[in-house]
């Protein structure tokens, strides 16, 4: 099991990223997939681009994980979708993440501003 | 993963389905707007999207990846890697194998004895009534026929009282005349015990209470089988028992037997059973040889009873203070009562024999730590292509837990077969209930075992494994280096585990070792060797009077020292080691004549002629018995020496006289000589006073010959046989032993005890070594780079030598130390199974750390030794 403290630029944390965006923009309030894949592209000017469908098992993880909840209901043009909304625990799980996420950040800006000078 | 979701994938991929449909649905209506055709605001709907057969596949696979399913992948990646490894598997699983089997071999026994219920229906709430001398006299006495009468009418805690004693009687008509064990009972016993026979039936109150009219009796399956040819027309056929006749009525099933040992008068399993009932009045309260066994109703516990009956005994001590004073009750449990010899020493094999086994798992735990060292890389690859610490962690888990399983199920096997062993040399009655076998409980324990085993030596190298951060390893080369440092301090603290243990359980053995040598050399008073001893009992409808038995059992005596090579005979009524004695109180003459219940206690014996001779017990004063003794009443007693100090600590005892009550009339005994004290009750035993009577005194029915001789003294057993039919036809012998065999029997459970307790030592021993063998080998392996280097530069093999064995030698030092402190404290626990020898006795402890210490260099050395081999070259062109 990983020592607890300092968390190491691990495996898990790369699969996180995506995980992390999703509880992001779920945070503005419920979404269904097709919405929530547009808003990751979006708001990440268009750099990270991927597959929308990639985006469902993540869903279903993080469902299965306790961290978003999901029911159907009828999108903005009436047509039958799955929203998905954050739960608590979820909201939680994002703060820490996004902790993690900057201290990451921080530690690659150190690196490589030396580099850059 | 939840469960349900597991059970309900088909219907989870449908609405996950749904949901990709929708986001297409959603997509193409947008693509529609954005002025696209149909087709191709499908297409790149599609585009976008991705394959929604791989995204669906996906979900369904997170849904499937569950528990079971990850375990059964664990498993099969597991055994691969013992496949793989073999040698390292084998040890493995013989180390555990050896723990676990020993563990599983101690625990069926403990199963059968302590666990398992009696094979009683009315078991738990049966209890064995005894009467307890006050204050600190016999805790378990027999009682009499008028105390049980009164127990049986006054109490209010028994749903049912029986009483029974375990006599003996001779068979006779058919085969070869035959003595045998028989119980007799009240007719209410074996419904107390909720038993029925196996064929025909038990006594009945109604039918079977009056005396002497209709005799009964009820057969052992084993007799029926022996005597009778398991002939099924037995029932209602009649047999002569004591030369009367009796009906039998009913056979018992295979399994049943009721036997108490303590205050038996004749201490074998009874293999018939005829009813015996007490007289309603006019029964006494002196002689007690009854054992009572109460059924408490049901919501009665057993401090209410034992509180109950304790107040009746006051009540009846009240009315009758004579007998009854100092006398109360005293109830334990059935089960307690058959296994109470046997209990604790069970326990400390069992928790020897769970010492034993973490030793194993100690060992086990180095080895893995030594294979994770090697597939470092491995799991370091793992761990960098996404492979969570926790699944790796869960994986080594398995493994470990399938290595113990392994080895449980070879240990299940040993158990098997080492329990049959084991209990084919075991002493015979070594428990006192059915043999152990194993059951479903032995199987359920074997398998929690192994378990906590696997979990046991498992953890603390899975969590070393996924401690490696994955660029460690795999840029460091195969060569571990700072890594190692965690691994070989868990190694080294396992090693001084070990050596603790080991030296815990060696000092334990140590101990009841020296006891039980202590033991042997005590002196039992007089010379067991080359005695033979037959038990003679005579039926009492041949020989009715006094004179007639005295008369047979002189003729018999005079005749068997005609015998060429017998050099003396004689008999005694109750020998040595036979597990009884009786016991009365006296009045020395002059001195004021106390109650019953405050005399002074000895026991009593009737002994023939040259009986002193015979045993080679001293006379101290006065003279022994003469011949005319043997035929002719007297009034004359020879003493023990404890009995002369415990009466007349400061006079001459010869020419006193003392009343012995044995009798309806009493009257004082002379002392004619003092003899030397015998350990008659056991080695371990106190001396008690004992007085000898000539046989004349009392004429008991029965007498054991005893027969010093020259050479084996069973070689003449036959004609001591012969002799005897020679001189009354259809006179049967029993119990025909010789003296030194029942002096080793009554070692025999104690030898057996200690032999275990010393065997499991060993091998703790043993794997003790194993564990530092294993430590300073994989020191010499780690190291060869440096040891190279030293060796280059100069250094002498005979330095590296010293230098590996005093790494190896501080940890077994250590070990041995705690191990030590720690001993002191625990052996105090042993107390109550040592005999002449001190929890902390100096000389055991020495030899106990002295020996280890030697094994633990040893193994030092043989693993030191392979330091050098190493070439400086080979080793330095390695990297």
């Amino acid at each position: 099991m990983p020592k607890r403290g300092a968390p190491p630029l691990d495996a898990d944390l790369l699969q996180g990223t995506l995980d992390l965006l999703i509880l992001q923009t779920l945070v503005l309030g419920p979404a269904h997939g097709h919405t929530i894949a547009y808003a990751i592209e979006r708001r990440s000017d268009e750099v990270l681009q991927v597959e929308h469908g990639s985006l469902y098992p993540a869903l279903h993880r993080l469902e299965d994980r306790g961290w978003i909840a999901s029911s159907w209901g009828v999108s903005e043009n009436n047509r039958k979708a799955r929203f998905y909304r954050l739960t608590p625990k979820g909201r939680k799980q994002l703060a820490r993440q996004t902790g993690r996420w900057n201290q990451l950040v921080a530690a690659v800006n150190q690196i490589l501003r030396p580099a850059e000078k | 993963m939840s469960w349900s979701r597991f059970f309900h994938r088909g219907q989870w991929d449908k609405e996950r389905q749904a949901e990709l449909e929708s986001y297409l649905q959603i997509e193409l209506d947008e693509n529609v707007a954005r002025g696209m055709s149909p087709e191709e605001a499908r297409r790149t709907a599609y585009l976008k999207l991705g394959n929604p057969a791989l995204i669906r596949e996906e979900i369904y696979r997170m849904n499937s990846v569950g528990f079971l399913e990850i375990l059964w992948q664990d498993v099969r990646f597991g055994w691969r890697m013992l496949v793989k490894n073999p040698g390292f598997a084998t040890i493995a699983v013989l180390t555990l194998a050896l723990g676990i089997g020993a563990n599983t071999a101690i625990f069926s026994v403990v199963n059968a004895t302590l666990i398992r219920p009696l094979p009683y229906p009315n078991a738990s709430r049966l209890v064995m009534v005894w009467e307890r001398r006050l204050p600190d006299g016999n805790k378990q006495n027999v009682t009499s026929p008028a105390t049980f009468l009164n127990w049986q009418r006054h109490n209010t805690v028994f749903e049912g009282m029986a009483i029974c004693f375990n006599d003996t009687g001779i068979l006779t008509a058919g085969k070869a005349p035959e003595q045998i064990a028989i119980q007799g009972v009240s007719p209410n016993l074996f419904a107390l015990l909720g038993v029925n026979a196996a064929m025909g039936r038990v006594f009945v109150p109604a039918r079977d209470s009056t005396h002497g009219e209709d005799r009964v009796a009820i057969l052992s399956y084993q007799l029926w089988q022996r005597r009778y040819g398991a002939d099924p027309s037995i029932l209602g056929t009649k047999i002569l028992v004591n030369d009367k006749l009796r009906t039998v009525v009913g056979v018992m099933p295979r399994d049943f037997q009721f036997f108490v040992k303590q205050g038996s008068f004749y201490q074998k399993q009874p293999e018939m059973w005829v009813p015996m009932n007490l007289p309603g009045e006019g029964a006494t309260s002196d002689g007690r040889y009854l054992q009572a066994i109460g059924l408490l109703r049901p919501a009665v516990t057993l401090a209410h009873a034992q509180g109950s009956m304790v107040v009746l005994a006051e009540h009846m001590a009240a009315e009758d203070p004579a007998t009854m004073k100092n006398w109360t009750a005293n109830l334990v449990p059935l089960r307690a009562q058959l296994v109470g010899d046997v209990a604790p020493g069970l326990r400390y094999l069992q928790v020897a024999v769970g010492v034993v086994l973490l030793i194993a798992c100690a060992n086990v735990a180095t080895l893995f730590l030594a294979r994770g060292a090697a597939r470092k890389h491995e799991i370091a690859v793992r761990i960098a292509v996404g492979a969570g610490t926790q699944r790796v962690f869960r994986q080594i888990l398995t493994e470990s837990c399938l290595i113990a399983l392994i080895g449980a199920a070879a240990g299940f096997l040993l158990a098997w077969w080492s329990t049959k062993a084991l209990l084919s040399v075991a002493p015979p009655n070594l428990i006192p209930l059915e043999g152990a076998s194993m059951d479903v409980w032995v199987l359920a324990f074997t398998t929690l075992v192994a378990l906590i085993t696997g979990v046991l030596f498992g953890t603390v190298p899975a969590l070393q494994a996924t401690r490696t951060m994955p660029r460690e390893p795999l840029s460091e080369g195969i060569r571990a280096g700072s890594s190692s440092l965690h691994r070989s301090r868990a190694r080294s603290a396992f090693v001084v585990a070990e050596v603790v243990l080991a030296l815990i359980l060696l000092t334990g053995a140590g101990l009841l070792l020296r006891s039980l040598l202590k033991l042997m050399a005590v002196d039992p008073g007089f010379d067991p060797g080359n005695v033979l001893t037959a038990m003679v009992q005579l039926s009492h409808a041949k020989y009715q009077k006094d004179e007639q038995r005295a008369q047979f059992y002189a003729q018999l005596l005079d005749r068997l020292r005609q015998l060429p090579s017998v050099r003396a005979a004689s008999a005694d009524a109750y020998p040595p080691f036979s597990g009884i004695i009786a016991g009365t109180g006296v009045d020395v003459d002059g001195r004021p004549v106390l109650p019953m219940a405050e005399k002074p206690v000895v026991d009593v014996t009737l002994v023939e002629p040259q009986f002193f001779e015979t045993m080679r017990i001293p006379l101290l004063r006065g003279r022994t018995f003469n011949e005319r003794e043997a035929v002719e009443p007297s009034d004359n007693v020879v003493i023990s020496q404890a009995m002369a100090q415990q009466l007349w600590p400061d006079e001459d005892p010869i020419g006193k006289h003392v009343t012995i009550y044995m009798k309806q009339e009493n009257k004082p005994s002379e002392v004619i000589g003092v003899v030397a004290d015998i350990k008659h009750a056991g080695l371990d035993e106190k001396v008690r006073g004992t007085a000898y009577w000539p046989y004349p005194t009392l004429s008991f029915e029965f007498m054991t010959i005893m027969l010093r001789t020259e050479g084996d003294p069973l070689a003449i057993a036959p004609a001591v046989r012969d002799t005897v039919l020679s001189l009354a036809k259809d006179q049967p012998i029993a119990d025909v032993r010789t003296m030194e065999s029942l002096l080793s029997a009554s070692l025999a459970r104690r030898r057996f005890a200690t032999l275990l307790m010393a065997a499991f030592a060993v091998m703790a021993v043993l794997l003790a070594a194993l564990g530092i063998y294993g430590v300073v080998s994989y020191i010499v392996e780690e190291r060869t780079r440096e040891i190279g280097i030293r060796v280059a530069l100069g250094a002498s093999y005979r330095s590296i030598l010293r230098m590996l064995l005093r790494q190896g030698m501080v940890l077994a030092g250590l070990g041995i130390v705690i191990g030590a402190v720690s001993s002191l404290f625990l052996t105090g626990l042993l107390k109550k199974l040592l005999f002449g020898t001190k929890a902390a006795d100096p000389a055991t402890f020495a030899s106990v750390v002295l020996g280890l210490g030697c094994i633990a260099l040893l193994a030092c050395y043989l693993a030191a030794r392979r330091a050098t081999a190493v070439d400086p070259m080979t080793a330095l062109r390695m990297e």
